[in-house]
């Protein structure tokens, strides 16, 4: 049986389109800014170009071999104990960019091992869970208790101390979702996220009223909420980006103002081709390209959870069902930045957003969602025709 | 009810997961077509915003109108000082290719010293500072165009400069209570105001304001955060309107003599103030008009001595000069006849006795002597035979006690109270009321003019740069007090107090031209003690003459306060006919010279020979008639001065400024004026001592000029009689 022909193309079209929107609109909103910095407008368009095709490489790479070679100790313990070490590494030899220790630089190239993280998170946590189903029902408590102590110490710790509390929110939550989605009873998965959201609730009331006085709140932390409450009244400072973020959608209107046509993207709105890519694709190509966005990655995402919810393979339906996750989780932080709706963290749109990490990463992602879909229907294939036999 | 499935729990868990997801984005479509569509958020309209956000505006600014004389030579013009200073931090610089921030701080400090006057080691004291930006002090301020062109020519990273709008007064001490000032408001440190324009704070400045001060204009356009027009906005421009020009009656010829001439006389006898006004009387032109204390326009030196314009603004008890009127209105009435005797030395007049300067008098002499010799009796008998009431008449007629309408700030109308019998009677010999020196002049002219009272005017016209509309202001003829005849009978009579045997005016004699004239010493009530200063030398010492008598062409009219005499042999009369002899002489010559000339063929137009070579700019000048001064050992002329196209007298200095370093010239002999054209061209002060010309200097002649040390000159005057 030939694997091709087993490409989920609903997966494969969207993942496709986005990548193709993200190259087009990284040129169109960096080419000023590039110009200003290196001289040539075409700087983040061709290493975005670049970053493109070796994500679809390895995604075609990742598609073909047999996905359940990753269900293996062996790989799994050395991804987990590798990527922690990495992490530590960073807090010491890694470079400041906005305030965070999160980069290794390789050459020209640099290289953001959070991305990484989630990716081995969510392979750590379906090899663990797909094995202990069992051990699950029977006693949660301790089946659960060796991988979040290593969750924690290898993954959130460093990130948390880079400091990158976005980034640790994002893989905080992914881990979270997947325990609960992992077989456990699901009246505990609503409870915990039940008490989960009131306590953000809760703690974001705090703010509200202490502010600074808080003693885990940083000030620069305590203007992002500032910021988020009433970005006007701060627009020269932390408001800037959120106000300028509005000012681009509200240009685009229905239609946008055509490619290229951007202004906010000529200082006005910072990180354009990064996190605010959103605002500057409503500014171009109005409203009416925002819902094609949206309806994309939407897609993609149901699609994702509706093959971990068929599939009879547990370390597939896992893994799809970490990687849905953790395209809903960052796309919604990135929106509710974009939209005013959560405080600005500074995480980026998949796909769309200049970025190589997160570039390969994600396609790296795609990858294995196609294969767990194209192995599921290879195997029920298989069992009708073993029927039929 | 616990589900013992992890399958079902998982599929549960994930079907949650899918509608969340699904509703999730359904709240950030919404979100978005809220915000694309509506356009408001937190209140705020997001179109309005934006609008503000990239629309900037600069604006044009309209240059002030400029003062000239009323040949066109500038009085008062419109200049800009540019001032250095360098950036030292890094933070600003947003490119390693393109530092702007000093890099090389021993080359920065060694060629800035070229051009500004600081030592190299100053300069790199200043650039060591641990400070974001310095400044150079005065050597870094007020530079001219020239020499911010020359510093920007030498590329140095991080030297930049700030440019101001400044007025400048080209002839420095040249009518300057008349001109008045305009300058940049300030704050309270001092420094100009942003946002803010040249401002007349005095004189025809301030009057004038709204006249020269032109229209700004300005631009709108979109521009992105860094400030660069966008591509494909449209650009909105008003054009600014500049300001009018003003062209005054003064002639800068006779006014800078004028000057001189004042300057000379009030240094050499102090006195409390002086006035001179130079009238044409057909038209009621002011030719030149000077006071001291006076000031500098352009550096304001002695701007704080006063402000007051003492032409218009300040009042006094005119004196005898008065009795011009007297006379006049005596003759016009019939009743003055010049053979007629009467008994001199007192006259009582109700109450009171009324004597002349001479308190026994001369005994029985007829009028004209009494005339030649300014006796109070005569003009008090005179006052009597036309009665007080016709006189008062005359008075008015005069326009004694009413404002000239100059238009000049303050002006003042003095007093003619008229009451009681004793004080009528003063008023024939001008005690009891008194006047401005605008009044005086205006009364003048009907009898230099043949009766007919001119307005003084110190503005022959205004032009209007964006239309070249000109409006020309007309003589205006404000009353006819007297008769045609009485008018030139007047002026035949007052010929006799300068060429009279007794006269008292006969210092005031010129070869060649025939003068009327009447002297004045008028007593001045003592501010502190409401009466008249005694004895001394406290009098207003005071003459108006009109030259030619027979056909004036001009009423030149001098008042000296309250001099320093100290030589037994000079009188005050004495003092006053140092100003008056010279400048009425050049000014009677000047307008033969203009009417047999016609044209001014010994005037030049300044050429242009800054950025020439030394040798090119000699070689232009060879055919003229100018004084050539050369500042500097390098080969290339960097500036002059005067400007080009500025019209030039023979033998007049001209400054060249070389590149290279700055040598001090020989002065001796040079008029104060050519010593401030190198003040104004190096940036260097001089420190002036006495009156007149440079008779030495503290630095010697070849020598560099660095601007370290005060340069001291010593000015004499060359001759009393020039």
């Amino acid at each position: 049986m030939k694997k091709i022909k087993y490409l989920d193309y609903y997966i494969l079209i969207p993942y496709l389109l986005l990548t193709c929107i993200g190259i087009l609109m990284v040129y169109s909103a960096s080419s000023y800014i590039a110009l200003q910095n290196f001289d040539q407008a075409q700087y983040y368009f061709i290493r975005q170009t670049i970053f493109s095709i070796i994500g679809f490489i390895s995604c075609f790479i990742v598609f073909r071999f047999r996905y359940a070679l990753l269900k293996n100790k062996g790989i799994v313990s050395m991804a987990v104990i590798g990527i922690g070490i990495v992490l530590y590494l960073l807090l010491i030899f890694g470079q400041e960019k906005n305030g965070a220790k999160g980069w290794i630089s390789i050459g020209s190239i640099g290289i953001q091992p959070a991305e990484f993280a989630k990716i081995i998170v969510i392979l750590y946590f379906s090899y663990f869970f797909s094995r202990k189903q069992k051990e699950l029902i029977n006693d949660y408590k301790r089946t659960l208790l060796t991988p979040s102590i290593l969750f924690f110490a290898l993954i959130i710790f460093p990130v948390m101390l880079q400091p990158d509390v976005g980034g640790a929110l994002i893989i905080l939550s992914i881990g979270v979702t997947l325990i609960f989605t992992s077989g456990v009873s699901y009246a505990l998965g609503l409870t915990v996220g039940a008490i989960g959201i009131g306590s953000i609730m809760g703690l974001v009331g705090l703010v509200y009223k202490f502010g600074t006085r808080l003693p885990f709140l940083a000030e620069y932390q305590y203007n992002r909420f500032l910021a988020f409450w009433d970005p006007f009244a701060l627009s020269q400072t932390s408001g800037m980006q959120l106000v300028n973020s509005y000012y681009a959608l509200n240009r685009g209107g229905l239609f946008g103002v055509g490619i290229g046509g951007s202004v906010q993207k000529t200082g006005y709105l910072p990180e354009p081709y990064t996190d605010f890519i959103i605002s500057i694709i409503g500014e171009e190509l109005g409203l009416f390209g925002i819902l094609i966005v949206l309806f994309l990655i939407i897609f993609l995402i149901l699609r994702i959870y509706l093959i971990g919810i068929r599939s009879k393979d547990t370390f597939g339906a896992l893994l799809c069902i970490g990687i849905a996750t953790m395209l809903l989780i960052q796309s919604s932080i990135n929106l509710g930045g974009v939209l005013g709706l959560l405080p600005i963290t500074g995480v980026t749109f998949p796909f769309i957003s200049y970025g190589g990490s997160s570039t390969i990463v994600l396609a790296f992602s795609i990858g294995l969602v196609l294969n767990v879909s194209a192995t599921d229907k290879m195997d029920k294939e298989r069992m009708v025709i073993s029927k039929l036999k | 009810m616990k589900t013992k499935n992890p399958l079902k729990n998982r599929k549960k868990m994930s079907v949650l997961l899918f509608f969340a997801a699904l509703i999730i984005y359904v709240i950030f479509a919404g979100r978005f077509s809220y915000i694309m569509i509506k356009g408001e958020v937190n209140g705020e309209n997001l179109a309005k915003n934006v609008n503000n956000l990239y629309t900037r505006s600069s604006v044009l600014e309209a240059n002030r109108g400029t003062i000239y004389d009323v040949g066109g030579d500038p009085v008062a013009m419109d200049a800009t000082s540019y001032s250095l200073y360098a950036v030292l931090t890094d933070k600003w610089s947003s490119k390693a290719s393109k530092p702007q921030y000093v890099v090389d701080k021993e080359k920065t400090a060694k060629v800035l010293a070229q051009y500004i006057a600081m030592s190299e080691e100053e300069i790199l004291n200043r650039l060591n500072q641990d400070q974001d930006q310095v400044e150079f002090g005065t050597a870094g301020k007020n530079l001219s165009y020239e020499i911010k062109k020359n510093i920007e020519n030498e590329k140095l990273p991080g030297i930049e400069f700030t440019n101001t709008p400044v007025r400048l007064y080209p002839n420095g001490v040249f009518a300057s209570h008349l001109v008045g000032v305009a300058q940049m408001p300030t704050d309270k440190n001092g420094e100009a105001k942003k946002g803010t324009e040249l401002t007349g704070i005095m004189g025809i400045e301030k009057v004038y304001n709204d006249l020269l001060t032109g229209k700004d204009g300005g631009k709108e356009y979109q521009k992105d955060s860094f400030g660069y027009v966008l591509p494909n906005s449209k650009v909105k421009t008003t054009e600014p309107k500049d300001g009018s020009d003003i062209y005054l009656t003064l002639d800068k010829r006779m006014q800078v003599y004028l000057e001189s001439v004042m300057s000379d006389v009030y240094d050499k006898y102090e006195p409390k103030a002086m006035t001179a006004t130079l009238m044409d009387p057909k038209t009621g032109a002011i030719v030149a008009a000077s006071q001291r204390p006076t000031f500098n326009g352009t550096t304001k030196e002695g701007i704080n001595q006063l402000w007051q314009n003492l032409l218009v603004e300040n009042t006094y008890e005119p004196g005898s000069t008065f009795k011009v009127l007297t006379l006049a209105a005596s003759i016009n009435e019939g009743v003055f006849n010049p053979d007629e005797w009467y008994k001199s030395g007192s006259v009582k007049v109700a109450d009171r006795v009324i004597r002349d300067v001479n308190r026994n008098g001369w005994g029985t002499i007829t009028y004209l002597e009494g005339l030649e010799r300014s006796s109070n009796v005569a003009f008090v008998n005179l006052a009597e035979k036309m009665n007080m009431d016709v006189w008062k008449n005359y008075l008015d007629q005069f326009g004694i006690g009413k404002s000239t309408q100059s238009g000049l700030l303050n002006e003042q109308k003095g007093s003619n109270t008229y009451k009681y019998a004793a004080e009528k009677a003063t008023t024939s010999f001008g005690q009891g009321l008194t006047v401005t020196v605008f009044q005086m002049m205006q009364a003048f002219s009907a009898v230099a003019n043949n009766g007919n009272m001119m307005k003084p005017q110190y503005i022959s016209k205004t032009v209007d740069p964006n239309t070249g509309e000109e409006k020309i202001i007309e003589p205006e003829i404000v009353g006819k007090p007297i008769s045609e005849e009485t008018a030139r009978q007047t002026r035949e009579y007052l010929k006799s107090v300068v060429y009279g045997e007794h006269g008292t005016g006969r210092r005031y004699q010129i070869d060649g031209y025939e003068i009327a004239a009447k002297t004045g010493t008028a007593q001045i009530v003592n501010p502190e003690t409401k009466s008249y200063y005694s004895g001394g030398n406290n009098y207003l010492y005071s003459v108006v003459g009109m030259a030619p008598a027979d056909d004036p062409e001009y009423i030149l009219y001098i008042t000296v306060q309250q001099p320093e005499i100290t030589d037994g042999s000079i009188s005050g009369g004495d003092v006053v006919a140092e100003v008056f002899n010279p400048v009425m002489k050049r000014a009677l010559e000047y307008s033969h010279v203009n009417e047999e000339e016609n044209a001014n063929e010994n005037q030049v137009d300044m050429p242009e020979v800054t950025g020439h070579s030394k040798e090119d700019a000699l070689s232009l000048l060879e055919e003229t008639p100018l004084d050539i001064t050369i500042i500097g050992n390098g080969d290339k002329v960097v500036q002059q001065l005067p400007l080009p196209q500025e019209k030039l007298i023979e033998n007049q200095k001209v400054v060249l400024m070389t590149n290279g370093a700055m040598t001090m010239p020989d002065m001796s002999g040079w008029s104060k004026n050519d010593v401030l054209k190198v003040s104004e061209i190096t940036g260097i002060e001089f420190v002036f001592d006495g009156e007149g010309y440079v008779s030495s200097q503290s630095l010697p002649p070849e020598a560099l000029l660095s601007g370290d040390e005060q340069i001291k000159i010593e000015l004499q005057p060359k001759s009393a009689e020039d």
